[in-house]
């Protein structure tokens, strides 16, 4: 047998057998020292030293400070055990308020067909969480702190719980599809840049996006978020929705940048100004036509 | 269809390499799907591989994500929708459930089975649900060449197979061609990838690759040109002539700071295949080449 195919063996004792079987019965693959401490101390004194040699055994996956995965038969990584979204959301629902958007989010909903390891999270500016990225077993977890002005006001029709383990009670909090939409106009540099940005939106035309939704999503980020919702939407046709729910919208005196990473570095003189929402087009106007038309034509 | 490997090679091959673990799995998913088609004769000079898929069979570096490219007729398949059934496979390690096809233009000359999703028994290197999809585009716009029969080939090193097996891939002549009207007008940088590469590997001596032959390749460019004019007028009102196809790919073009980090090549390649130098490819051996075929008496 090759080297690199010999496997560990696992032994369990009783105890871990007994958090195991927990574990099992209700429908978990993660345990924490903070969330679990109660029942486990029915069997130990010390719930984080048995956790820690659980994992020495490798019957457990140390996902990050007194987190773990349990370890199914046959793996050898935390990366085989959990998707990088549930272990991102292990560590920040401990902490808080939390969810998944920007490029995460697209690639859930299929409006981009990129991969990326890389989870992008929101949390609340207040939060006591002090980084801005945490390393994953097959990743990293990329943070951005959001105003209580930027926080979903309606988490109902903001936000969505998700199962991301179809045999698991452990889920996570995913911007939904129209708070991902209106996220990624608004940091392109958290989306993979304009061109997925903009494919997405078109994309999504194809989806059951509520594009009202959007709209009003778009217009609790201020002005300059409804300027550029409302131009994203006559380019792909949807003028009826963006006159409906941005009625008094005018361009004059405005000059609102669409792509706020600025990252084709165009010149000033090559930017034009689309006079009836007032933004700026810091992106060539022939690749914005063609990622709209790229959609719907392969 | 193939010999799967065990998750410890595709780790490996995975690291190697810097490909996401996925997105590694999802390839060799793809793999035994074309495998899968030859065995159900999909595949003949009128029926094959398409896009960037069929680009790796002349070495091509960069590494496809999501989907695969199908170019076929209605000889081969009629009605589209019974593509599906050619798409379903099983055997004991994997299973590929593929979705009804469905139009994907308003012509019906393009039809796009997605999400095509799989359960891979043999590993567990893809544990988050989302990841386990990819989608087939099929072309039934006919095409203007045969396709040639060549080594299906895969850029790494996991002993699926004891020989390659041959399968019916587009004529790079072909491939140029969709790649350029591609970029022309839909202005998306994988196509401008391809385009560089071709280009790269179609000059003459000991690293030829491809055997490309300038004014061979104008015609079929010629052709496309006036299929897709037909189909889409309105995309390709700005290019009345291959002329202004050329004119287009001659202009230095312009690339977000994202747009090209978001071009997947295999690790050993990407020192090499800079910005600069795939510009350099295009403006300054693919374009005059195709100029100076238009120049020579036929």
């Amino acid at each position: 047998m090759a080297k690199a195919d010999k496997k560990a063996v696992r032994a369990a004792g009783p105890v871990a057998s007994r958090v195991l079987e927990e574990l099992a019965d209700s429908r978990r693959h993660s345990v924490t020292v903070a969330g679990d401490r109660a029942w486990l101390s029915q069997w130990t004194k010390d719930p984080n030293a048995l956790l820690e040699s659980m994992a020495d055994n490798q019957l457990l996956y140390r996902v990050g400070r007194g987190r773990y995965f349990v370890a199914p038969r046959g793996t050898f990584s935390a990366a085989q055990a959990a998707p990088a979204e549930l272990i991102a959301g292990l560590i920040l629902g401990a902490r808080g308020e939390y969810f998944i958007s920007y490029l995460s989010a697209l690639i859930n909903y299929r409006f981009t067909d990129l991969h990326s390891n890389t989870i992008y999270a929101a949390i609340p500016q207040a939060s006591s969480f002090g980084e801005t990225s945490v390393e994953l077993p097959s990743g990293t977890l990329r943070l951005v702190r959001l105003s209580r002005s930027n926080w979903p006001a309606d988490p109902d029709d903001e936000l969505v719980r998700v199962r991301v383990l179809p045999d698991a009670k452990e889920f996570v909090w995913r911007a939904s599809m129209e708070r991902t939409l209106v996220d990624s106009l608004s940091r392109p540099d958290l989306a993979a840049g304009p061109e997925t940005v903009i494919t997405s939106w078109a994309r999504a035309r194809q989806s059951d996006t509520d594009w009202d939704l959007v709209c009003a999503i778009s217009a609790r980020r201020g002005k300059s978020m409804e300027r550029r919702c409302a131009l994203l939407l006559r380019l792909l046709g949807l003028d009826a929705i963006a006159k409906r729910n941005f009625p008094d919208l005018a361009g004059r005196g405005a000059n609102t940048p669409l792509d706020r990473s600025n990252s084709f570095q165009m010149s000033r003189e090559a930017i034009k100004r689309d006079s009836e929402t007032g933004v700026l087009l810091n992106v060539p106007e022939d690749y914005l036509r063609g990622w709209v038309s790229a959609t719907s034509a392969p | 269809m193939i010999d799967y490997p065990t998750d410890r090679r595709v780790s490996a091959e995975a690291d190697r390499h810097d490909i996401p673990e996925p997105v590694l799995v999802r390839d060799l998913v793809r793999v035994v799907e074309v495998l899968n088609l030859k065995a159900k004769d999909f595949f003949s000079k009128r029926s094959v591989l398409a896009g960037s898929m069929a680009l790796r069979c002349f070495g091509s570096p960069r590494f496809t994500v999501y989907d695969a490219d199908f170019s076929t007729s209605s000889e081969t398949v009629s009605p589209p929708t019974v593509m599906k059934a050619k798409l379903a496979y099983s055997d004991d390690d994997l299973e590929i459930m593929p979705a009804e096809l469905v139009p994907h233009d308003a012509q019906g000359t393009s039809w796009q089975s997605a999400p095509i999703e799989f359960n891979p028994v043999f590993t567990s290197l893809i544990p988050n649900p989302d990841d386990r999809s990819f989608k087939a585009d099929v072309s039934f716009r006919g095409m203007l060449l045969d396709g040639l029969e060549v080594p299906f080939k895969v850029p790494y090193d996991l002993d699926i197979w004891p020989e390659s097996p041959a399968v019916y891939i587009m004529d790079p002549h072909e491939t140029l061609a969709e790649k350029i009207l591609g970029w022309c007008a839909h202005r998306q940088v994988k196509h401008y990838a391809d385009l560089a590469y071709v280009a790269l590997v179609s000059r003459p001596g000991g690293a030829q690759l491809i055997d490309l032959s300038y004014p061979r390749a104008r015609e079929v460019l010629d052709g496309k040109l006036a299929t897709m004019s037909r189909l889409q007028p309105d995309i390709y009102a700005a290019f009345p002539s291959i002329d202004a196809l050329l004119d287009d790919l001659a202009q230095r073009p312009q690339f977000s700071s994202t747009q090209w980090s978001r071009i997947m090549y295999l690790r050993d390649a990407r020192d090499r295949f800079t910005q600069a130098h795939l510009i350099a490819a295009v403006t300054g051996v693919l374009v005059p080449g195709l100029k100076g075929a238009g120049k020579q008496p036929t």
